[in-house]
């Protein structure tokens, strides 16, 4: 019964994203389209959720096409678990789109971006159903490029810059992606996904290395992890508000997907592989974390702190990966299966969580429109329900309970703290690093959230031109990032079910979280957390003497104060600039001149601060100089003559007989 | 959970609340009469909190409802701790609670809502309180991780309410790193001295008062009151890695009772310690605070190594190590300092721990007793003695050396004495001769301080550093004597500290000689003189 | 060691502070006390055990800042009385004023009288702050403290001891005047 229900889910909800496209195209069936769309990714929620009523940790099979590129859609446990939180997302997402075009209608022509944005659910989503490597990559490419026209939706020059970066990067990596479905599918095309575990093992030691080396940096490239990353804070802020949010809290999950399905089924993996994994994570964390600290640019800040978590999340898969490459046969495999889920929870935490702050950004900066920190500010006395919601998702993107995400690092700490007590030699210095490290990244996270809050919501308007509008005709804008607040926590809430399912998902034959890293009751801890908030404030009610209360303003020692002299978001990060001064690449200036030219003593004085990517210059400004030599060189085989091009026709065809025969 | 686990939750939280102001009274009052004043009671912040109970209150215009939820977000992180931690009682109802990432989460809540709060009412000296406050809070975390992270590896148990189920000081000495670690934490937490001036009035130099300012009447009465039990959970804790808190389970009424004085006591003698450090310590720059976080960081770092080590060893701990532990970890500290006093300072003290070494091996080896004896005895008079006396004498003849030069700034210092201690933890452990030295964690020290002191000697460029360097380089080579030729024979021994002594009297000489001529001891500079 | 002479020094031989007793019989000034309405406020706050002061500069010539600045050391040591000085009028339950009013500065003390919570206890220190002193007359100054916000108690003297200001604020927490 289960079957046949998630087949009706299934089909309908794919044709209906697929449909709800195209209908939005025209001005007459936009608006009914819109809501097609959030409809269409309900019904694909529902087969989600159908599929984990079924007994689970079986693949299912749609249909198989035979005639159609082989491609038979295929829902397996890690696809399904994506699959149910990537539609139920988009769905709210969907529903904000509604409210958010129409404010935007003069900056982006709403027809096409509801229409690229129907695509790029549907590739998404798509992708996970993918059973080769033909499709995989077929719908992978429909992703990135209705991302890469909809990073242009506003066709200005920074737009322009941003998606050229983002279409190079993003080819790079499903380049390398290709290469290595090429190397497993031994130059076939259409190599069964299911079959990964089988030619792993037969692969020579080499070529597996190659092609986990080629999976490595295609998903690490869409993920952000640095060094890949520079594409990512630029390209992710240029996009609509609710396609950045899809970008960041669902594009870069599928990455996750793709790395996690590689990972989980790879038979041979080379020793220093985790290593390498791990090191790539911590970096990305610190640089995330520190860049998201210092960054003025409300959405560009969003942007690092994906790098951040995508860094944690490649750190716990790393470990993972250190764990089955060194200890396969050992009784430390037991910590393989949670570590996979511990990175999966903080995955959809993630996803929960940073398209929530996406779609707030957008709400914020509909107001102010700008993206800079420096001119918000207020906005928690004109929006009072909205920067409540706001501060739940804030709070539920840092590692604090009762929120999902805090699950994530809880359970790479417990892991790696076990793992140090039960293994020596090479993996206590990695686990030393990771724990000294990860609290590092945690702090700076912290701080670079606290930051983005408290000065975009609180104190007085920074920039008098505000629409200080209420919230009251934007509900659609508000209630969607409601629900993802609610998303987040309850992932924390039910944090146990939630790890149960999963791993049972996976395949895991023993209840791991109760035997291997001591477990906590997260429904106990959240009525600590609730008792104790009620406390003090019965405290405060039965012990206030005088309930008296006046308002006055802002003690100002005697002078008034305004706006101006507030704290603003690059003061705030001063000291976090000045600590890491080393890591960061930072340009002061301060330049004078005389107001009069007789009189030298008077004078304007302006000061900017320039904070440069040091990766920027020192890794990839090097690159393109290569690139641009190297293409001078070549250049010379370009002589603008027709006989020429048809002699090199002419020896490419030899060569390559030659080679063939 | 039973009734009588619920009961002892109710009454450790109880106390804590109690005896909170109290703390917060007598840390003002010892410090007073140590400044030869009188000093207010140390009951009085009960008065003043009923005071501001009693009080109207004043609400800025610019603030919103955040404003309001701040008190009762940061009371409620605060009274949390003092019910869910071991305090009084180890085996409460809450212990499930105690977990040491969710605590460090709860004291960070607490942070970030006074972040807040200082933020919400629009003035400049509340957003420069939060800026500092929210630095503080981030950095201190890794340190806490590291603490208790190591915590749980030494005592298999994630919760502290396991951690301290046992006197960590007393079953592992070694571990008096982490305290110290712990204290340095516990220090930035409560916004005490180095890190924060309690009881300034100026703005520009608060961190946690500036975050308060605009709150009045019982919204701050809240507020002090919660920094107030926060100071007295912390203030428990310290104690707590020596004495530990009474386990529930046995425990009868009389029991209780004297738990809680013992809770009492505890707290006392750690506010009376604490007023004498505030005494003798001033207030760092803030900007001087990445050396301080850095510091804290390394030391929690260094105690994990030796946690690790101990782990790897065996589990019997002897005191040699311990001793051997802390000569390296004076070694680092000098490592990043600048100031002649400080570095002569630590490196007495590091000797100290080699004469220590020297009186530990000595219970073990009775046959070597007396030699033994001897070595410790003249390393204390020449070494942490002698030497330090020789060449402060000798710099005082040039007054203007008391900030030495160095490449790198003491955050840095630190960082790369962590990455050579860890580069020698590994290269040591494959070399052969691990194996056949019976004492190997002196060989860690003495490797250890060889290579400390050499980097001292690169690092620093300053003549004055780089004899003391060189000093250090001798240690380590004293320390590998002690533990592969026992039996040197007395007079080369004797002649090794002649010659220590003499190469600080007359070096010393040199480089004062030095800075008369050329007036500076900058080895940079003086490279000028070869052209 | 130092520290060791210094516990000595606190154990065994008397403080640096001086009694209280030793300076307050004398009775040379006459401190002024106005109104019913503070002794209602100190029996409302638990009798001044524990007050807080804000100083408030409103144009004094800094004489009196200077005394202000005393009671703090460790020979007349305020806080020994419950008294202490905080950083904003917020926290305050008694402003010290000082100085004649200066129109320029007018508005500055009726802003702190207005940030700081009630109730709060004005006390005027000095002779420019009870009627302007020597600068009455002048055309920049708006005269005694009284002409911009209610005056609890008045501490005269140009400017007073700082053992006559505590003289005249614990008597009138004492309610004895």
């Amino acid at each position: 019964m289960y079957e046949s229900l998630l087949t009706y889910f299934l089909v309908a909800g794919f044709l209906g994203l697929l449909v709800a496209s195209i209908l939005s195209l025209f001005k007459a069936t936009f608006k009914s389209a819109a809501w097609f769309f959030v409809l269409a990714n309900v019904l694909n929620f529902f087969a989600g959720v159908t599929y984990f009523l079924t007994a689970t940790g079986y693949t299912f099979i749609l249909v198989r096409f035979n005639s159609f590129f082989n491609f038979s859609p295929t829902l397996s446990g890690l696809s399904a678990i994506f699959l149910t939180v990537i539609s139920l997302v988009s769905a709210l997402v969907g529903v904000y789109s509604v409210r958010y075009l129409d404010l935007y209608q003069k900056t982006y022509n709403k027809y096409t971006t509801q229409f690229l944005m129907g695509l790029f659910v549907f590739g998404m989503q798509a992708v996970l159903l993918a059973n080769n490597s033909f499709t995989f990559l077929f719908f992978w490419e429909v992703m990135s490029l209705s991302s890469f026209f909809l990073v242009l939706s506003d066709k200005t020059k920074e737009s322009f810059n941003a998606a050229f970066l983002y279409f190079i990067m993003t080819h790079l990596g499903a380049s390398a992606i290709l290469g290595g479905f090429l190397i497993l599918g031994n130059g076939s095309l259409f190599f069964d996904l299911s079959m990964i575990q089988e030619v792993t093992q037969q692969l020579t030691p080499t070529l597996a290395t190659a092609a986990f080396c080629l999976f490595l940096f295609g998903f690490g490239s869409k993920a952000g992890l640095v060094p890949l990353h520079v594409w990512l804070p630029e390209a992710h802020p240029q996009a609509p508000s609710n396609i950045s949010a899809l970008m960041s809290g669902l594009m870069l999950k599928v990455a996750i997907y793709g790395f996690l399905m590689v990972v989980l089924n790879f038979a041979y993996m080379p020793t220093w592989a985790g290593t390498l994994v791990i090191i790539l994570g911590l970096v990305s964390g610190v640089v995330g974390a520190l860049y998201a600290a210092i960054e003025t640019d409300m959405k560009k800040a969003f942007a690092y702190s994906s790098i951040e978590n995508m860094g944690i999340i490649f750190s716990v898969i790393g470990l993972a990966i250190y764990i089955t490459a060194n200890y396969a046969h050992s009784n430390l495999m037991r910590y393989f299966i949670p570590l996979i889920v511990f990175a999966i929870i903080h995955s959809l935490s993630h996803a929960f969580f940073k398209t929530a702050l996406f779609l707030s950004s957008g709400l914020v900066i509909s107001r102010v429109h700008s993206r800079s920190l420096e001119l918000m500010g207020g906005f928690a006395k004109s929006l009072p329900l909205f920067s409540f919601f706001f501060l739940l998702v804030i709070m539920g993107s840092l590692p604090i309970p009762p929120f999902g995400t805090f699950y994530g690092e809880w359970g790479l700490i417990h892991v790696a703290i076990s793992l140090m007590s039960q293994a020596g030699g090479m993996l206590l210095p990695i686990v030393v690093l990771i724990l000294s490290v990860i609290g590092l990244i945690g702090g700076l996270a912290v701080f670079a959230m606290i930051k983005i809050f408290a000065i975009s919501m609180l104190g007085l308007p920074r920039y008098r031109e505000h629409e200080i509008k209420s919230e009251l005709g934007d509900g659609l804008l508000v209630w969607p990032i409601a629900g993802l607040a609610l998303g987040v926590l309850s992932i924390g809430i039910f944090a146990n079910y939630f790890i149960s399912i999963i791993s049972n998902v996976l395949n895991s034959s023993e209840l791991i979280t109760e035997n291997a890293i001591g477990s906590i009751s997260s429904m106990q801890l959240l009525s600590v957390v609730l008792g104790f908030l009620l406390f003090a404030y019965l405290l405060n009610y039965f012990f206030a003497l005088n309930k008296k209360e006046r308002s006055y303003h802002t003690w100002d020692c005697g002078q008034p104060i305004n706006s101006t002299m507030e704290y603003t978001a690059a003061a705030f990060s001063a000291p976090i600039r000045f600590f890491f001064l080393n890591l960061i690449g930072r340009n002061k200036l301060i330049t004078s001149e005389p107001v009069v030219v007789t009189n030298p003593w008077i004078r304007n004085y302006s000061f900017s601060l320039l904070i440069s990517s040091a990766w920027k210059s020192s890794v990839y400004l090097p690159i393109e100089k290569f690139m641009n030599f190297l293409s001078l060189r070549v250049k010379l085989i370009q002589s603008g003559r027709i006989q020429y091009y048809l002699l090199l026709l002419l020896a490419t065809l030899i060569v390559a007989l030659s080679i063939a025969l | 959970m039973n009734s009588f686990q619920i009961l002892a939750t109710i009454l450790q939280g109880l106390t804590i609340l109690l005896v909170a102001p109290f703390s917060v009274g007598l840390v003002r009052f010892t410090k007073a009469r140590l400044q030869g004043r009188r000093g207010a009671s140390p009951f009085l912040p009960y008065y003043t909190i009923l005071t501001l109970l009693k009080k109207e209150m004043v609400i800025s215009k610019s603030t919103s409802w955040v404003f309001r939820a701040v008190p009762f977000v940061v009371l409620a992180s605060t009274i949390a701790l003092a019910f869910i931690l071991p305090l009084v009682f180890s085996g409460g109802a809450l212990a499930f609670a105690s977990d040491f990432l969710v605590v460090a989460a709860f004291m960070i809540v607490g942070s970030i809502f006074l972040v807040l709060g200082g933020l919400d009412s629009a003035s400049a000296f509340g957003g420069m309180g939060s800026s500092r406050e929210m630095t503080l809070a981030s950095l201190i975390e890794p340190t806490v991780i590291l603490i208790f992270g190591a915590l749980a590896f030494v005592t298999g148990s994630f919760q502290l309410d396991g951690m301290f189920a046992q006197s960590l000081i007393f079953s592992a000495p070694h571990l008096i790193i982490l305290m110290i670690a712990f204290v340095l934490v516990s220090l930035a937490e409560n916004a005490r001295y180095p890190v924060d001036n309690p009881a300034t009035h100026l703005e520009l130099t608060m961190v946690h008062e500036a975050m308060i300012l605009e709150y009045s009447g019982r919204y701050l009465a809240l507020l002090e009151y919660a920094s107030a039990i926060k100071l007295a959970a912390f203030s428990i804790l310290i104690a707590n890695f020596v004495f530990p808190p009474v386990t529930i389970f046995s425990l009868s009424v009389g029991g209780g009772i004297l738990a809680i004085l013992l809770a009492i006591l505890k707290v006392s003698m750690v506010a009376v310690l604490l007023g004498w450090l505030e005494m003798t310590i001033v207030k760092m720059r803030f900007y001087r605070m990445p050396e301080y976080l850095s510091l804290a960081f390394f030391t929690a770092f260094f105690g994990m190594m030796v946690a690790v080590y101990v782990k790897l060893t065996g589990p019997d701990i002897k005191y040699y190590t311990v001793f051997a532990a802390m000569s390296v970890f004076f070694v680092v500290l000098l490592f990043g300092r600048l100031r002649l006093k400080s570095i002569l300072r630590y490196y007495a003290a590091s000797s100290l721990m080699i004469a220590g070494i020297a009186y530990s091996l000595a219970l073990m080896a009775p046959e070597e007793q007396t030699h033994l004896l001897i070595f410790a005895v003249v390393t204390i008079a020449v070494k942490v003695l002698l030497v330090p006396y020789v060449i402060k004498i000798m710099e005082k003849q040039q007054r203007h050396t008391a900030n030495l030069q160095s490449f790198l700034r003491p955050a840095s210092s630190y960082l790369l004495a962590a990455l050579l201690l860890v580069f020698v933890f590994f290269i040591v452990q494959k070399t052969p001769i691990f194996a056949l030295v019976e004492w190997s964690s002196l060989l860690f020290a003495s490797v250890g301080l060889l290579v400390l002191g050499l980097a001292t000697m690169i690092v620093h460029r300053n003549v004055f550093s780089q004899i003391i360097g060189l000093l250090v380089v001798e240690n380590g080579i004293a320390i590998f004597t002690l533990v592969t030729v026992k039996s040197l024979p007395l007079i080369i021994e004797m002649g090794v500290f002649t010659v220590t002594a003499l190469t600080a009297l007359i070096l010393s000489l040199l480089g004062s000689r030095i800075k008369y001529f050329y007036g500076s001891v900058d080895t940079e500079e003086l490279r000028n003189l070869t052209e | 060691m130092k520290f060791q002479k210094l516990v000595n020094f606190l154990l065994f031989k008397p403080s640096v502070t001086e009694n209280y007793q030793s300076f307050a019989s004398k009775n040379d000034e006459d401190v002024e006390i106005i109104g019913q309405e503070i002794k209602q406020i100190i029996n409302d706050l638990y009798g001044g055990r524990s007050l807080r002061i804000r100083a408030v500069d409103g144009g004094s010539n800094n004489s009196e800042e200077i005394e202000l600045t005393a009671l703090n050391n460790a020979y007349y040591d305020i806080d020994r009385f419950g008294l202490s000085f905080v950083a904003s009028p917020r926290h305050a339950d008694m402003l010290f004023v000082t100085g004649p009013i200066t129109r320029n500065l007018e508005t500055a003390v009726r802003t702190t009288y207005e940030a700081a919570p009630k109730p709060c206890i004005v006390v005027a220190i000095g002779d420019g702050a009870i009627d302007g002193g020597i600068w009455q007359d002048s055309y920049a100054v708006v005269g005694g403290v009284d002409k911009v916000i209610p005056v609890h108690i008045k501490i005269p003297g140009d400017p007073p001891a700082p053992a006559a200001i505590l003289r005249g604020v614990l008597e009138a927490l004492k309610g004895k005047k």
